[in-house]
């Protein structure tokens, strides 16, 4: 296990040093001067010229890409060029932000896609099945902007039960305001004891995490069902079944897990899923998190900004496939 | 090893009620061309401490009758008709609930390929402790009483005993392995073991030999042979090798397109095969040391979605006569255990032959 570990986080590192490379000449093979873009509009051009020595965008390419990387290893990842404070702090104020939808998310979908995907399966040509194919096949196809537009529509313009967008009510920012200590807001106004904002921003996140685990539930939920039903068809469950064993141990316990395997890998690449669709589902619900953050750099070509958003997405890539894995040897003997 | 063996003790239908009766057993598999009948009107029973052979060819619906002993054919993919009487009652007909206290209690299975037959994600042990404290809790209870060890210390005493009465070694170790990591003859022998837990009244092997190499074979036959021996426990043996058959088997039961077209004592069908798939079958079985070219039984298995009217071997068969495409032959009694269904044995329909 921990040679595993180990060969992972020698990945990982491989990994980032590849993905900081191409991003890196990427986006400086980007039209538009990165120094005029940094001092602002109306700027003279000496100010421009002095910004450009400042950033060392003066330099050749390979000497500002030496830079980049060495500096990269104290998790110095430069200047942003729209907010003008260190990227890697940046980040870290955003990343828990988003990370609270995200994982919520996440979780709801693996929870309710296993469950869905396990009646289903249980009631295999029931009304009860055809239903959740239906309901999963409908959370496959919708893209997700549209789901979220949906949401407001009905949830907020129509029934009014949840608001429009924010991740708290502006009079409660004020009177009830949020303590930064771990940066998630759920677990800030929980430790702080703010009961009122903390029922408030959980009230905020309803629709953003709706329109996030939808999809990636109806994958999980189908793939679920195949697969179990795949291993209901196999040799030991018929040997087990004449054995005497019950049919709800047979389904929950030994075909559950046999099946979970191929769950848990498509669990770990929704992952990657969810954290893409955070980017329009924050821009749509004006949730200040990663995603919003990256489409704001985009917009204004701020490629410092985007090569940490770039880094920190292949990390958590990797850390989540990771965390996968090893459940997967957990529940899969097998896997070596 | 090699001689014909039979139990000398074996009484008539007449004299010993059979513990499992199978009649008029009928099975149909919704296939998308339309049904296909792979079981018409199987009759056969079962004495208590008896090994009966099932025989035939790839297809015959073996695997079937088997299965369907057991009603473990998934209602939606087939329909079973018929009875199977074991104790007075009629396996078909029970819930999930009854059936879960015959199968594997009182009526075992052991399957073809034994390492896909073991649950891949546990261990030996967890599966085997699951039997041992679903059948054996009584004796688990005793020792607990007897040697003052824990639940778990007793189960897997038990499990150990059990193991070893089928020649596994080194099962302290073994209960820790997965399927994958033990030999097809471990795994046989495991599965016996699981089989035989309970002492069930009978025991299916549905080729259960079939994927093992020969000495491996050989030991696994010989195991399962003594071990029912000692428990009382009566075998159907289903195999595609008439060797096999021969040497352990007291009656073979020989299936054609899921008919059962000849029963008998091994002795007697051996020497005296009746029916003329039977003939061809053992005619098929090559003979070592002697260079002749290898005989088989012309054709293949019909169409069992629209299988030939009257005796299903018809189109096969050298000895077609005009009855035989119209009617479905009854099993005749042709001498004290020996069973055939074929007209050539009706009397008065030798006329008819070649017309």
């Amino acid at each position: 296990m921990l040679l595993f570990l180990c060969k992972r986080f020698v990945g990982l590192i491989a990994l980032l040093i590849v993905l900081s490379t191409l991003v890196f000449f990427f986006t400086r093979s980007l039209p538009g001067d990165a120094a005029a873009l940094y001092i602002g509009g109306n700027a003279k051009p000496e100010q421009i010229e002095r910004a450009r020595i400042e950033l060392g965008l003066d330099k050749p390419l390979v000497v500002q890409y030496k830079r980049y990387m060495g500096r990269l290893i104290h998790a110095d990842m430069g200047i942003s060029l729209r907010t003008h404070r260190p990227v890697f702090k940046d980040l870290m104020e955003k990343i828990p932000m988003s990370f609270e939808l995200v994982l919520w998310a996440l979780f709801i979908a693996a929870f309710f896609g296993v469950s869905f995907g396990v009646i289903a399966a249980y009631f295999q040509g029931s009304m009860i099945d055809e239903t959740i194919k239906w309901f999963t096949s409908a959370a496959v196809s919708i893209p997700i902007f549209f789901l979220a537009l949906l949401l407001q529509l009905f949830f907020f313009n129509y029934l009014g039960w949840f608001p429009l967008q924010g991740r708290i009510d502006s009079f409660l920012e004020f009177s009830n305001p949020i303590q930064n200590i771990t940066g998630f807001s759920m677990v800030d106004t929980l430790i702080a004891g703010n009961f009122k904002a903390f029922f408030n921003v959980s009230w905020h996140m309803v629709l953003p995490v709706t329109a996030l685990f939808v999809g990636p539930m109806g994958i999980i939920a189908r793939l679920t069902r195949s697969s179990l039903l795949d291993v209901m068809d196999q040799d030991y469950i018929l040997a087990a079944r004449a054995s005497g064993i019950s049919e709800g141990v047979l389904f929950f316990y030994y075909g559950l897990r046999n099946a979970l395997s191929p769950v848990l890998t498509v669990i770990g690449l929704s992952v990657a899923l969810i954290l893409l669709a955070t980017f329009y589902v924050e821009m749509i619900f004006n949730w200040p998190g990663i995603g919003y953050y990256s489409l704001a750099a985009i917009m204004s070509l701020d490629y410092t900004a985007l090569m940490g958003v770039t880094l920190m997405i292949g990390t958590v890539y990797v850390i989540a496939n990771t965390i996968m894995d090893i459940l997967r040897r957990i529940v899969d003997p097998r896997i070596k | 090893m090699n001689n014909i063996t039979l139990n000398k003790n074996l009484k008539p239908a007449s004299e010993v009620e059979p513990v499992l009766k199978v009649r008029d057993l009928n099975v149909a598999f919704n296939i998308p061309r339309g049904q296909a009948k792979i079981l018409e009107g199987v009759n056969f029973d079962l004495f208590p401490k008896e090994i009966l052979a099932l025989v035939g060819e790839t297809g015959s619906g073996k695997s079937v009758t088997a299965r369907s002993l057991l009603n473990l054919i998934p209602g939606r993919s087939g329909e079973t008709k018929g009875q199977v009487l074991f104790a007075e009652n009629d396996l078909l007909l029970m819930s999930d609930k009854e059936l879960q206290r015959i199968r594997g209690n009182r009526i075992s299975m052991v399957f073809q390929n034994p390492q896909s037959s073991i649950n891949p994600v546990f261990t030996l042990g967890e599966q085997i402790f699951r039997l041992i404290r679903l059948y054996l809790s009584a004796a688990v209870e005793d020792l607990k009483q007897k040697t003052h060890c824990s639940q778990k210390q007793a189960i897997e005493t038990i499990a150990k005993e059990k193991l070893n009465e089928v020649g596994l070694t080194d099962i302290k170790r073994t209960l820790k392995l997965y399927a994958n990591e033990i030999s097809g003859g471990m795994a046989q022998r495991y599965r016996i073991a699981m089989a035989l837990i309970s002492s069930p009244e009978i025991l299916i092997a549905d080729e259960a030999t079939s994927a093992l190499d020969v000495t491996v074979q050989a030991h696994i036959l010989k195991l399962m042979k003594d071990l029912c021996k000692n428990k009382q426990t009566a075998i159907l043996f289903i195999t595609h090798d008439l060797g096999i058959a021969a040497q352990i088997c007291d009656r073979v039961a020989v299936m054609y397109a899921g008919r059962i077209v000849e029963i008998a004592e091994t002795k007697k069908i051996f020497a005296n095969p009746l029916h003329p798939y039977t003939k061809g079958l053992l005619k098929a079985v090559p003979k070592l040391g002697k260079n002749e070219p290898l005989s088989f039984v012309p054709g293949i298995i019909p169409d069992l979605v629209n299988p030939p009217v009257g005796c299903r071997f018809h189109r096969r068969c050298d000895h077609i006569m005009n009855i035989c495409r119209k009617q479905k032959p009854e099993s005749l009694k042709f001498e004290d255990n020996h069973n055939v269904s074929c007209f050539l044995y009706k009397q008065n329909h030798k006329e008819n032959r070649h017309e």
